[in-house]
């Protein structure tokens, strides 16, 4: 099988995956307890008038199969509801300043905790069982097993509290005028710093310990030792050799990582009040703003779907046996 | 044939450290290669005979290390020398075709890239182009069509890899190539036509052979000369010709008639009763012993050894059998 079938196969089975998860989430929601309505209005007396309009409004009196279909055609068209709380389209709320905040935080981070990871990973696989392979080993583990949420609270505890170096919380300072963007960027930065740290210090413990034990079992390959008996220098053998086939299940770990960055960070988004989808979700859950909550649903999804496309053309790329198979 | 010695291994001790205790895989073994002959290594799984190849090309890895002994290699002790030197020996003076050449390819290279690579390290072409013609050549050598060095090895049939791995042994014009098992992992007609290749580019290019294999018609076949090797020791070594003759070696009289023949009278292939040693515990005196027909009082205390089997001739055998100090004196 060529490159281009396997695409095209690729692109049918992901429509195919968006199309049923729509229809589970249809369901889920009409299976939930209770009537939408009670959801809007549970707290308010609303006279039975107002109530019938909505329902017209909101096409709940028409039959299920009828409701499904217009369900369907808003999705296409990005019709996603209205915000509860908000009041405002629910595509508006997501695709906005939270998404742009959560996109800079998470991709900065996972970035930079999958390249240290993998450097790091690497370099301690070469020297395994060395004291210094140990105390890596040991210090991953440790940082694996640490609530994200605890290390948050105790960097703000150190770096914002005791030595005032970075701000308690936000995303920018309130309320200051800004020179130029230059200057806005820079505090941008300064606000972003310790949750940035936060999530790559605690993924940088499981990317290296992945990329450690991937490059372990592949030093064991014959195909490296053929590379030793070449008598090629021991840089090429690791980062040729070595690391390019150890990468592939960091790739796969990097699309389904996906999930995370689009979902934010809902735990270190609440401990920094960092403005992101994270914090949306935590709050629409809270004010049970249910059409926010099946938007970013929706967007996770189409998300980690694309991703997944695009880690398996990745794939496909790094490992020529993929397309084969 | 001229007797020009191109390695000569002495007493070298391979040992590997384990939890569960020390393994002695290599236990002081002797041996000497001559420009441009085949020598068959030959012993049952486990009795080190891959151990001592890979020692030849210093690649034993922790917990095994290399305890004592020399490896002389073109009248250099590369045991002495920096990793710097020995990278730039390995392949350009010894280089080795692996045990199930399946897997001793780079799954994500090009198979041409992987010679040119060798080529390049070594700083013997200038450019990839001058590799190229040099990758053409040595696919006209083994017989495969030049359009394949752009193939990744998934697209090979284990034939056409074992050719490559073989052009890639080659590339750098070596003195010696370690051929571990190569042939065990195809068919017996794919094995058949890769040996002649491989003896047939031995005798043009005059490229001295180590063959380590437990495939005795293979050796009676191919091999200039013979070491059978038992529990980490070499037993005995003749040339090819008088080994099949008349083994001396308890050890390889058993070898020797576990091979069917389909000339001569029909005959009930003897299997050597018992099983090899651990190498952890070997027993004490010969090591043999617990095995051997003719075991005497002697050998369950005292290790014989290797030695002239008549003064003045190459065979050898270490054997209390033949040992003219013990006969005489006892």
């Amino acid at each position: 099988m060529g490159l281009r079938e396997y695409v095209i196969r690729r692109l049918i089975q992901l429509v195919i995956a968006i199309f049923l998860f729509i229809t589970i989430m249809f369901f889920i929601f009409r299976l939930m307890p209770g009537d939408p309505l009670s959801l809007v209005i549970e707290e308010f007396a609303i006279d039975p008038e107002a109530r019938e309009r909505l329902i017209k409004l909101w096409g709940l009196d028409k039959p299920p199969l009828e409701q499904y279909f217009i369900y369907i055609r808003n999705l296409l068209t990005g019709d996603l509801g209205v915000s509860f709380v908000y009041h405002e389209p629910v595509a508006d709320v997501i695709i906005s300043r939270k998404l742009l905040n959560t996109l800079a935080l998470l991709i900065s981070s996972h970035g930079m905790a999958m390249f240290l990871g993998m450097i790091l990973g690497v370099w301690a696989a070469w020297r395994r069982g060395t004291a210094i392979d140990m105390a890596a080993l040991t210090t991953s583990l440790i940082l694996h097993s640490i609530p994200i949420f605890w290390l948050g609270i105790v960097f703000l505890m150190i770096f914002a509290v005791k030595y005032r170096l970075f701000p308690l919380a936000g995303t920018i300072t309130p309320a200051k005028t800004f020179e130029n963007i230059f200057e806005y960027i820079g505090d941008y930065l300064w606000h972003m710093f310790l949750p940035m740290m936060t999530i790559t210090v605690i993924r940088l413990g499981s990317d290296f310990l992945i990329m450690r034990n991937t490059m372990i079992s592949v030093t064991k390959e014959d195909y490296i030792v053929t590379a030793m008996a070449k008598g090629l220098p021991e840089k090429v053998i690791i980062w040729k050799h070595a690391a390019r086939n150890a990468m592939l299940p960091i790739v796969t770990l990097a699309g389904l990582d996906m999930a995370t960055v689009v979902s934010g960070a809902v735990l270190t988004e609440s401990v920094f009040s960092w403005d992101g989808i994270g914090r949306l979700i935590y709050e629409a859950a809270i004010y049970r703003d249910f059409p926010v909550l099946q938007g970013v649903f929706f967007l996770i999804v189409v998300v980690v779907l694309v991703a997944n496309f695009l880690t398996d053309l990745m794939y496909a790329y790094l490992d020529p046996r993929v397309r084969y198979e | 044939m001229s007797k020009e010695t191109v390695l000569l291994v002495e007493d070298l001790h391979t040992y590997y450290f384990t939890l569960g205790g020390v393994v002695r895989a290599v236990d002081g073994v002797d041996l000497e290669v001559y420009r441009g002959e085949l020598v068959a290594l030959v012993g049952e799984s486990g009795c080190g005979k891959t151990t001592l190849g890979y020692s030849i090309m210093r690649l034993i890895m922790p917990p095994g290390r290399i305890v004592k002994g020399k490896i002389i290699l073109d009248g250099i002790n590369i045991l002495e020398l920096d990793d710097e030197e020995m990278r730039d020996i390995r392949w350009r003076k010894v280089s080795m075709i692996f045990q199930g050449a399946m897997n001793s390819l780079n799954p994500v290279m090009k198979v041409g890239d992987q010679i040119i690579e060798a080529l390049l390290y070594h700083n013997a072409i200038s450019s990839v182009e001058e590799g190229r013609s040099i990758v053409k050549k040595l696919f006209e050598l083994v017989n495969l069509d030049f359009e394949r060095m752009n193939s990744y090895p998934h697209e090979l049939s284990g034939g056409m890899k074992q050719r490559v791995v073989i052009a890639m042994a080659l590339a750098l014009n070596p003195d010696i190539v370690i051929a571990d098992e190569p042939t065990t992992a195809l068919d017996v007609t794919t094995q058949a036509k890769i040996m002649k290749m491989i003896n047939d580019i031995r005798r043009k290019m005059g490229i001295s052979i180590i063959l380590i294999t437990h495939d005795l018609p293979l050796v009676a076949e191919v091999a200039d000369r013979v070491y059978i090797m038992y529990a980490g020791k070499i037993v005995e070594a003749a040339d090819v010709y008088s080994m099949f003759k008349e083994p001396k070696h308890p050890y390889s009289q058993g070898l020797l008639s576990a091979i069917p023949s389909i000339k001569g009278p029909k005959r009930r292939l003897e299997g050597m009763p018992g099983e090899p040693p651990d190498l952890r515990k070997p027993p004490q005196g010969c090591r043999f012993h617990p095995r051997c027909a003719y075991v005497m009082d002697i050998c369950r205390t005292k290790e014989p050894v290797l030695k002239p089997l008549a003064s003045g001739t190459k065979r050898i055998v270490s054997c209390w059998l033949y040992d003219d100090s013990y006969s005489k004196g006892g």
